[in-house]
This record gives C-alpha cells, structure tokens and sequence, in this order.
C-alpha cells in the first residue's frame, strides 16, 4: 500500500512558526558560546522570547477562527515508496497553546533575571530553558505523530536536565532520574501506539489519521489507549504521577515552567490533537483514570507542609481534571482549562518561589538553618510580603474555582461535561470530580491560612523579634502582576458565571456550545464555600492547632499518613516492582554462574586444548609470517623515514637521486 | 584605421573574456585593500588583527560568490575546484580569524596568502605553460614566506629547506618546460601534439621533457620522490597554514592534471610514472608515518599517502576524485584544527603528551576519533565512502582495460589502508586508553568558536556519509567532457 | 653563427654547474647562486628556442622568469637572515634540527 504523499508547501504563516520554533534553540545556542558575559546573555535570550510571544500573538490573530494552515514536506524515504513526512498544522489549538507556551515561557525567563542572578551556572540554565522551550514548541506544531514523538522524547530529555539542574544535591539527582524514567515507562506506550497506527494505516500524519481512521476499528482503542499510555507519563497521570513531585527539587521558575505550560501540557495536548479518532471505550478509561487522578492527587495535598509539594500535587489533581474532559469528550474544556491553569498555576508557583527566595536570603543573613519551603515556620506573611499575599490570593482563587476567576469557568466547563457520564460504573466520574472540588477548596484554604495569617511562627526557632524580608524586586514583580490579572475571569468570558461562551471554547469546538447549567455551579460553589469553611474552622488563626503547627510532626494517624505519602506510591512500587526486579536479575545472576559458567569452563578446557594444537602450528608457521612482515614493515618505515636526514642538501640529493632512478628504470 | 579597429576588437574580445576571471580580480583587490589597511592601521587600532582579517574574508566571499556565477556558466571541473579552492581559502581564513590575538604581523599573513590563492586559481584554469609556472611560483614564493611564520628556530630552519628544496624542483620543472617549448614552438599545451613531434624529434628528449616538467608538478602535490619537504614543513609551519598547505596547491596541482592528461598522458611512461608515484607515496607516507612521535609530522606523512589516494582517484575517474578531494580538504582542516586547539590549551604537539587527554577534554577527544576514523576510512564518516568510490572506480577501470597497474594500484591501495589504521589510531588511544600517571598540564583558554566550527566540519563527514546524495548530485552537475 | 646547439650547450651546462652548485656548496649564499644558475640554464634554452618563432613567446617567458627569480631571492635572502639570526650561521648544512 503505497500511497503518495502529497506535499504542502511553505505559506507565510508556518514560515512564521518555524521561526517561533527555532528562536529559543538560537536562544539555547547563543546561552552556550556566550559564556563571557553572563548578564548580557540572559537579557539577549530573555529578548528573543519576548520577540517570539509577538510572532505568537501575530500568528494567533491570523489564524484563530480563520483557515487553518498545514505545511509538510518529505522527512525522509525507507525503501522506495515507504515515506515519512514531517510539517507543521497550525490550527486554533496550534496558536492557542503557542501564545501559551511562549507568554509562559517569556515570564518565567524575567522571572528568573532576578531568582537565578547568583547561581554559578546562571548560563546553563537559561540555555536549558531555551531548549525545554524549543522542544514544547515542537511538540505543539508537529503535524505528524512520529516528529511528535521525537520532540516528546527532547521534552523529557530537557525536563530531565532541568529537574537535575542542581545535580550536586543527590536529591536532585535522584528526582530528575525518576522523572527520567518514569516518563520513559508512559513512552514505551506512546512507540508502541505509533507502530499498531503506522501498521494500520501506513501514515502517522494526523490530519490523514484524523480523516481516514474508523472509529469502530478495535484496534484503534488499543492504539489510543497506548499512546494514552505516554500521557500518563508525560501529564502525571495515576499511576505514574510520582514524579512530579519529586521535580519540585529543580529550580521553583522551572517547576512553573513545567507545571504551567510545557512538560505536563503536553500530555493533555496529545490528547486534545488524537481526540477526533479516539473510541469511545478508550475516552471512558481516560475519563476514569483523570478522574481518580484527580481525587488522588487533591487527597495527597492535604497534609502537605511543603509549599512545593502542596502545589505539585494540585497540578496533579488539576491535571486529572482535565484528563477527565477529554475523557468526557469535551476536549475544548479540558483545553480551556490547560489554560487557565497554567496562568493561575504559574503565578502560584512563581509566587511561592518569590516567598522562597526571601525567605531563604532571610535565613543566609541571619545565618539560621530552616527549610525555606515548609509552610509549618511560614505564617504571618501577609504583612511582611503584602504584594505576593494578594497575588497568591488571586490566583489560589482561581485554583479553588471560586466565581469571578477563571479556574471557575473552565471547571465548571469539565464538570457539565463528565455529567453526560452516568451509565452504570461511569457514575464514578462526576462524583470524583465534584469530590475533589470539595477537597481542593480545603487544602488552598488550609495552606493560605497557614502561609499568610496568624503569627509569624519563625521566632519560634530563632531569636528575631519580627524578621523582616526583603522586598520583591519590580523583575519579579512584573510576571506577577500579569499572571495574576489573567487568573480573572475578565480575560476568558464577558460572563463571570458561565464558561461555556468562553471565546476559548467557542473556537475549539465545532458543536453547539454546551448547554448552560444552573445547577452545577450551584452545587460546586456550595462545595466550594464548604471545604473552604471546614478548613477555616480547622485552621484559623486563633485555633488550638495553628498554635502547635511549629511542632507538629508529618503524620499521626493512618489517613494523615496515606496522604503525606502520596498513598504510598513510592513504597508499593519499591516493594513491588523494584523489589522484585532485583529479585529476578539476582535470581537469573545465580542462573549464569550456576548453569552457564559451568558449562563455559569446559567448553574452555575443550578450547585450551585444541589452542595448544594450534599454539604449535602458529609458533612455527603464523608466527614466522607476522615476524618477516613486522620486519619488513619496519624495515620500510625505517628507510624512508631515514632518508629525512634533517640536511637540506642532502634532500636535494636524495630527490635528484629518486628522479633519476625513475627516470632510468621507466626510459631503459 | 586597420590597424586601430583591429586593435579595439581584440581589446573588446579581452575584455569579454576577462568576465571570466572576476574571482581572481576581486582577490587581488582584496590584496591591495589589506594591504592599504595594514599600512595605515596595524598596530595603531586596539583588534587591527581581526579587521584585517574580516576585510580580508569580506572579498573572499565577494570571490567566492562571484565564482559560484562563473562556474554555473562554464560548469566545468576546473571551475569547480576553483570553487572549492575559494572555499578553502575562506575556511583557513575564518579559522584564522579565531585566534588573531596569536597571530603575529597579521596583514602581511593574510596577504600572502592571498597569493597564495591566486597562484592555485591560475593553475586550475590555465594550459599554457607561461601562466602555470607563473602560479606555481607563486604558491611556492607564498608558501616559503608562510611557511616562516611561527618565528621561531624551527620556522626558519624549514622555510629554509623548503625553499631551497621549492627552488630546486622549480628549476627542473622550468627547464622541462624550456625544452617543450623548443619541441613544440609554442607555450599552449593545448595545442602540444607531441606523438607527431616523436616522429621527428625521437622520444627520449621529449619524455625527458615531460618528465622534468612532471616533477616541479609532484613537488606541489608532495608526491614520493618529491615530498622529503613537506614533513619538516609541517612540523614547524604555523598549523592552520599547514591545513592550507595540505589542500590548496595540492587540489590545485591535480586539476593541472586533469587539463594536461590528454596531452602528457598520450605516452604510457609518463602514465606509468605517475602510478609508480601514487604507489610509492603510499607505501613510503604511511609507514614513515608509523614511526612519527610529532602529530604535525605524523599527519604530514599522512598528507603524503593520501596524495598516493588521491592519485589512485585520478586514474578512477573525476567524480570519485572530486569527491575524495573535498572529503580530503574537509577532514584535513577539521584535524589540524583539532591538532591546533590541543596545541593552545596545553602547548603540546607531541602524540604521546596526548595520554589521558581523552578525560579532560572530551569533546575534542570525540571529534579527533571521528575525524581520525574519516582519514583512516571506515564508517561511517564520508572518508569511507570517498574510498569506496575510488576503490570501485579502480576496480572498474582494471576490469574494461585489464592492466595489472590498475590492479597493483587497488592492492597497494586497500592494504596501506590498513597499515595506516595503526598510526592514526594511535592519537585517540593515547586520549583514552592509554593509563596516565596524571601529568599536570597547564591548561590555556582556547577558542570555543572554533571547536564549533571544528565540531560542525566533523558533523559534515558524517553527514556525507549517510546522505552522500547531496554532495554526489553536486560534482554529478559538472560537466566532466569539456 | 651562432646556431640553436650552442645555446642548448650553454644552456644545459648552466643548469648542470647550478644543480652541482646547490648540492656540493654549504654556504647559503652559494647555493642560491647556483640555483640562479639552473633558472638562468632554462633561460638560455628558452631564449635559444625563441628563435624559430615568429611570436618569441620564449622571450618573454624568459622575461617573466627573471622576475621571478629576483622575488625568489629576496624572499631567500630574507629566510637566510632569519636562519642566520637563529643558528649563527649562513652554512646550509647547520640548521638540522627537524629530521626523521
């Protein structure tokens, strides 16, 4: 089946992509060969950024609701006729998430000005950033499945340095490995999807994919479900979501970077592209595994004293969410939601990082030793970092879902859809997912008080009266501020109260926009209004356990314990997996000394015996050659290199010597 | 009146035809340009070196665009190396670029070189005898001065030998030519038509001609008996210039070659001669270089074994000799440049310094390996596909003629091709095999612009190796019948 | 009269007396002359066999050849400065530090 790949050529617009596409790798390479001035080179990258959001935004505002334009050329040829192309499909989902990628992007280089400006390897990093940046970017724009796959791969690839960055700390190192793995787990699904499609329908193009696969083909289910498979790794979704946590351990602005708009989106995005061929039973899985991941996650957060670690676990839960649309066959959601997410969650991150640093130099001046990020020696911060409390309130707001912000829109978006899942098990959906809005109410709730009210607890462990920190600086400001003014609804819909006319949601989709519910934000506002209250009565300034928090040790009892461990991921996989993976490799160990060395060692009497045959032959047969012609070789090297006598004269002779013998020998 | 008209005719026909050579005009200004600029700035501006320089690279690439237009309308070989000559000239002068605080009496480097340039871009266009010798002696003149410029004893001491040696060979190659001149009456090669000047002269004066003429050609490519020069040249010879050395009058030489084969090649002796040559240049370059403890040495022996291969290409055919030529040009700069960074980060040339060197710098020990493995030629760098080509080249060439010449060449060929496996991995296993007892070297900045650069030639050879196409429809654009 | 023989008698012996000159003599200097001395061998020939044409190519191919020559010294004078300044001498011989 040899059909003939129609090629399409270069218009302004993917020129233009490519151009998006290829700043942040220019950024990466000027960030290497510019190691001399390190503020200089940072600026120039942060500028080629901003450059590229432009373009993005150019590129946004001729594409969106337009025609969408697809370029693709011939990658490369196996065989005759077995040929792979490789293109760009700019589409309303394609410039979406690049302005996404890019404005993200760009805030958390400015950001970084000022977070990174005394680490020692200030260049390495920002050259990092660029080429994380790069390999998202080409995730978004690939319009084939296998160029995906190749940029997925430099995802991981790029995160893996980035996790690590601060590789000296083993727990770094550690983190960055298992984020390294775990994601090459998830991947193994992802090739092994790409080889069932490419079996089934010679093409990994989607836009092919998209208008010649069958819906009803059961093999398609196992497909999607296997390249679902790489989502689980790349988005964190149960059962591979241990990772992110543990990639707190990376610089806060790239943990920002990761949650908000890159690694982990890219999962979701896949999604978003394959949705039109996914099955139905395959859309039912994804549905039930975002749903759990969601209520998993939103559980871990819970007890938590971590600031990091609380976030992590939110983007989890969050990310289960939008899982779940998809699942809910409401891509268009589950995609608004990516976005509003990675607004409200990169301001969040951003902001933590900005209550982190200070702390931290708080801690270097004063000479104290306290980890910066647990949240147990936090408190009070309201009035020493007034600035950062309101932006952490605005969007912590928009994470809960509360009306007026845009996390409210988009889950409101995911919740009215995984309603249309009711039939028998798939029950489960909806409840998870409104489960969670009660849970995640709680946790913001719970961290926010902790953070920012009551008494600064610090003085508990140090003799300063009432410390003081130092100011945000305007560098770090500014990414704030705007990240913070897009967790508004204002941004996303002129309705604070419904997202279903979100311009967002109007472009994806092609049905009908959803139809308006009441109920639904009823129900979820109460909950909402519930866990934020229960928190409240638990946490609040004056209560018997904020007064102890100091003290307070991880976990007391089982719950408490299932939830600061992440429900024991890490341990259940150790025990059963690693375990024993390392029982079998011992076991197959003691096999090949046992069984194979044995019957090695007398296969080598066998051979020591027939080598002294040969030995005799060699000594007086191989080895007279090998002497005569190591003697003759060197005999030659010798001569020649000896007529260089070092004596100019002596050259002229030897040359005049060589002509005339060639001269006689051709002539006579 | 006659007269006059007849004299504006001829002056219109020059000047039409001198369209032809705006590559060579645009490096002579260049010349006198740097010049101008080196009289009046050097040593008064803080970077007179680089300017100097970029000026300089600036009217290369003017030439080198310019003869890009040349070649697509003559599109024959010569014209073709000329463009590969130009590229030559402009990968020497970029690397050079790179290390202008070192470079000493910069204006005066570049413009000799610019010489240099010319003499090999009249060479590959010229027959006639007047305008060859002209170009050989400059490239020779340049190369002596070149060759002086590390300022030291050992510079002097082979600029010396290599001048002496140069003018030797020069004047052998100009009495030949005297004698041609008197045999044929005329300076033309073109219009030689020595097997009818046999019948009345006898052939021993004229094969003695030729001959004579032949060898001033083998001292330009450093062909056995005429390469006792070049080790000493390389050794002391600022390396940068050594990789020009290596490429540009040698590329240029063979391309003479290839314009007078038909015309010298018309008796079997002087065939014979040069594959007595390429045989010898083989043998006697790569088991020299088995004893070398110099790496600049070693590779100058190298440079004459692979003078030995590319003579074996000359008798395959011309797409397997253009191709093995720019294979050649780009692993001889991507090595002696790699020769040269390890030369300014630890101030050794010497290849058992090089022990464990593989750990501290091990980029450059990667590149190095590469670029070693392409001169050897084995995959997958494009220096084994160049081989291939030749070798196969041969091969056809003994089965329509069946001369067992042609089968000695394709024998001696394969089999120094695994003697010289032996010498050119011995740098990468003193990098990374060898145990060292932890010499501490001085370690220097050197310039990371030019590992790049070095970096993207090794990536080139790889390249040509896995997609020889691009390259291969290249040279197939040349029209190989003019 | 002078015929084409003589000049190819004194041309050759000219080359002959240079090439002998360069090998046998040690001083710099001396060497140099006899390598004027084979340029000058082919010179003659040149000029020698410019007689039968009409367009005396030869001739000016000699002219050309003098030229030549004369850079070919200076820049082989300067060398020998140079050489001098290292090795104290102008013996050709002395400086054989580069060999094997």
């Amino acid at each position: 089946m040899n059909q003939e790949v129609t090629i399409l050529t270069l218009t302004s617009s993917t020129q233009l992509s490519l151009v998006v596409l290829f700043l942040p790798l220019l950024s990466f390479v000027i960030m290497n060969l510019w190691s001399k001035n390190r503020k200089l080179g940072s600026y120039v990258s942060s500028g080629l950024f901003f450059v590229n959001f432009i373009i993005a935004v150019f590129l946004f505002i001729t594409i969106w609701n337009g025609e969408p334009e697809h370029s693709r050329w011939l990658w490369f040829e196996i065989g005759s006729g077995i040929q792979f192309t490789s293109g760009v499909w700019l589409n309303n989902l394609t410039v979406l998430l690049l302005v996404l990628v890019t404005l993200v992007s760009f805030m958390v280089h400015l950001f970084s000005l000022e977070y990174m400006k005394d680490d020692k390897a200030y260049n390495r990093y920002f050259s990092f950033l660029g080429l994380f940046t790069f390999s998202m970017l080409g995730i978004v724009l690939s319009d084939n499945l296998l160029l995906m796959f190749v940029f997925w791969e430099l995802v991981g690839f790029s995160s893996y340095l980035l996790i690590g960055f601060w590789f000296h700390k083993e727990t770094a190192a550690k983190a960055s490995k298992k984020a390294f793995i775990v994601n090459r787990i998830g991947d193994l699904g992802f090739l092994v999807g790409l080889m069932i499609l490419w079996s089934n329908y010679n093409t990994l193009d989607l836009t092919t994919l998209i208008s010649s696969a069958e819906i009803t083909d059961p093999s398609l289910t196992l497909a999607t479900l296997c390249l679902f498979g790489g989502v689980i790794g790349k988005s964190a979704q149960f059962p591979l979501q241990v990772w992110l946590p543990d990639a707190m351990e990376g610089p806060t602005p790239v943990s920002a970077l990761i949650h908000a708009a890159t690694m982990v989106a890219a999962g979701v995005f896949l999604l978003a592209r394959i949705t039109p061929f996914i099955p139905i039973d395959a859309l039912h899985v994804i549905a039930l595994i975002g749903a759990i991941t969601a209520f998993m996650g939103g559980v871990a957060a819970l007890r938590q004293f971590d600031i990091k670690k609380i976030l992590a676990f939110s983007t989890i839960s969050q990310l289960g969410y939008m899982v779940m649309g998809v699942g809910a066959s409401a891509y268009d959601a589950a995609i608004f939601h990516l976005i509003t997410h990675a607004f409200f969650k990169a301001c969040l991150f951003l902001s933590a990082g900005a209550i982190i640093h200070s702390l931290h130099k708080f801690s270097h001046d004063n000479d104290a030793n306290f980890d910066a990020q647990d949240i147990r020696l936090m408190g009070g911060l309201r009035r020493s970092m007034p600035f950062t409390f309101w932006v952490f309130i605005v969007s912590s707001m928009a994470l809960v879902g509360v009306p007026l912000f845009s996390g409210f829109l988009s889950k409101e978006a995911i919740l009215i859809a995984s309603l249309s899942m009711t039939k028998g098990w798939q029950v489960i959906v909806p409840i998870l997912g409104f489960g969670s809005v009660l849970i995640t109410a709680f946790y913001v709730m719970r961290m926010l008080l902790i953070i920012f009210f009551g008494e600064n607890r610090l003085s508990n462990i140090i003799n300063t009266s009432y410390p003081s920190f130092s100011k945000v600086s305007l560098l770090m400001k500014i990414p704030l501020t705007l990240l913070a003014f897009s967790s508004l609804f204002i941004l996303f819909s002129p309705n604070p109260f419904d997202g279903s006319h979100s311009w967002i949601i109007n472009g994806l989709s092609n049905q009908l926009p959803i139809e308006h519910h009441s109920v639904v934000p009823a129900i979820s506002v109460m909950l909402v209004l519930l866990g934020m209250g229960l928190a409240y009565a638990k946490f609040k300034p004056s209560s018997k356990y904020i007064q102890q928090i100091h003290s307070e040790p991880d976990y007391k009892n089982l719950w408490q314990s299932l939830s600061f461990n992440n429900w024991h991921l890490d341990a259940i996989y150790d025990a059963v997996i690693i375990r024993q993976a390392i029982r079998i490799a011992d076991g197959i160990k003691m096999i090949e000394e046992k069984l194979i060395n044995r019957f090695i060692n007398y296969f080598a009497i066998f051979n020591v015996i027939l080598a002294k045959i040969l030995g005799l032959f060699d000594r007086y047969i191989v080895d007279g050659l090998v002497h005569f012609s190591a003697f003759a070789s060197n005999t030659i090297g010798w001569l020649s290199k000896n007529i260089q006598s070092g004596k100019a004269q002596t050259h002229i002779a030897w040359a005049g010597l060589g002509i005339l013998m060639i001269i006689i020998w051709l002539i006579l | 009146m006659e007269y006059a008209s007849q004299l504006n005719n001829q002056l219109q026909n020059t000047i039409a035809l001198l369209s032809g050579y705006w590559p060579e005009f645009i490096i002579v200004i260049g010349l006198v340009v740097t010049l101008i600029i080196d009289l009046i700035f050097f040593n008064k501006e803080k970077n007179s070196n680089w300017w100097i320089g970029f000026v300089n690279l600036v009217f290369l690439i003017l030439a080198f665009t310019k003869q890009v237009d040349v070649y697509s309308y003559f599109s024959n070989l010569g014209e073709f190396m000329k463009l590969v000559l130009l590229f030559a000239g402009v990968l020497f002068i970029v690397f050079s670029l790179t290390q202008t605080h070192q470079t000493k009496k910069a204006g005066e480097y570049y413009i000799i070189f610019n010489g240099l340039l010319i003499g090999a871009l009249l060479i590959a266009k010229s027959t006639n005898l007047l305008v060859i010798y002209l170009g050989i002696e400059m490239m020779s003149i340049s190369a002596y001065v070149l060759s002086a410029f590390s300022f030291n004893k050992n510079s002097a001491e082979a600029s010396l030998k290599y001048l002496l040696f140069g003018a030797v060979s020069s004047a052998f190659m100009l009495f030949g030519m005297s004698l041609l001149y008197g045999f044929t009456q005329t300076l033309n090669i073109n219009d030689f038509e020595l097997l009818h000047t046999v019948k009345v002269i006898g052939d021993l004066p004229i094969k003695l001609a030729v001959f004579m003429t032949m060898f001033g050609f083998l001292f330009k490519i450093a062909a056995t008996p005429m390469h006792i020069w070049s080790p000493d040249v390389y050794e002391a010879t600022p390396t940068f210039v050594v990789a020009a050395f290596s490429v540009i009058p040698k590329l240029a030489v063979f391309v003479l070659l290839f314009n007078i084969a038909d015309k010298f090649l018309v008796f079997p002796e002087v065939e014979l001669l040069l594959q007595f040559t390429a045989i010898l240049s083989l043998t006697i370059g790569n088991f020299a270089a088995l004893w070398q403890k110099n790496a600049k040495r070693m590779l100058a022996y190298s440079s004459i074994a692979h003078t030995g291969f590319l003579l074996i290409a000359f008798f395959a055919n011309m797409q397997s000799f253009v191709f093995y030529g720019l294979v050649y040009l780009i692993m001889n700069f991507a090595v002696f440049g790699l020769v040269k960074v390890v030369e300014q980060k630890f101030s050794i040339t010497d290849i058992e310094q090089y022990i464990g060197l593989g750990k501290k710098i091990p980029l450059i020990g990667v590149l190095f390996v590469v670029a070693l493995i392409s001169l050897t030629g084995l995959p997958p760098t494009a220096g084994f596909t160049a081989k291939i080509l030749v070798f196969s080249g041969i091969w056809e060439k003994y089965l329509t003629n069946h001369n067992p010449v042609y089968l000695s060449l394709f024998v001696f060929g394969l089999f120094n091709t695994v003697v010289s496996l032996f010498y050119y991995l011995k740098i990468p296993y003193f990098m990374f095999i060898k145990k060292s007892n932890e010499v501490i070297l001085n370690e220097h900045k050197s310039s990371t612009v030019l590992t790049y650069l070095i970096g993207s030639l090794v990536f080139v050879l790889i390249l040509c190796f896995f997609l020889p196409n691009s390259l291969m429809d290249m040279i197939y654009s040349i029209n190989f019948a003019q | 009269m002078i015929t084409l023989q003589h000049f190819l008698i004194i041309g050759i012996s000219l080359f002959s007396i240079g090439l002998t000159t360069v090998i046998i003599k040690k001083n710099a200097i001396l060497v140099l002359l006899g390598i004027e001395l084979m340029l000058n061998g082919a010179n003659v020939n040149l000029i020698g066999f410019s007689t039968n044409d009409p367009q005396i190519q030869g001739q000016i191919f000699s002219l050309f050849v003098i030229v030549v020559a004369a850079a070919e010294a200076v820049v082989a004078l300067a060398i020998v400065v140079r050489v001098y300044q290292y090795f104290n001498t102008s013996n050709v011989d002395e400086p054989k530090e580069l060999k094997g």
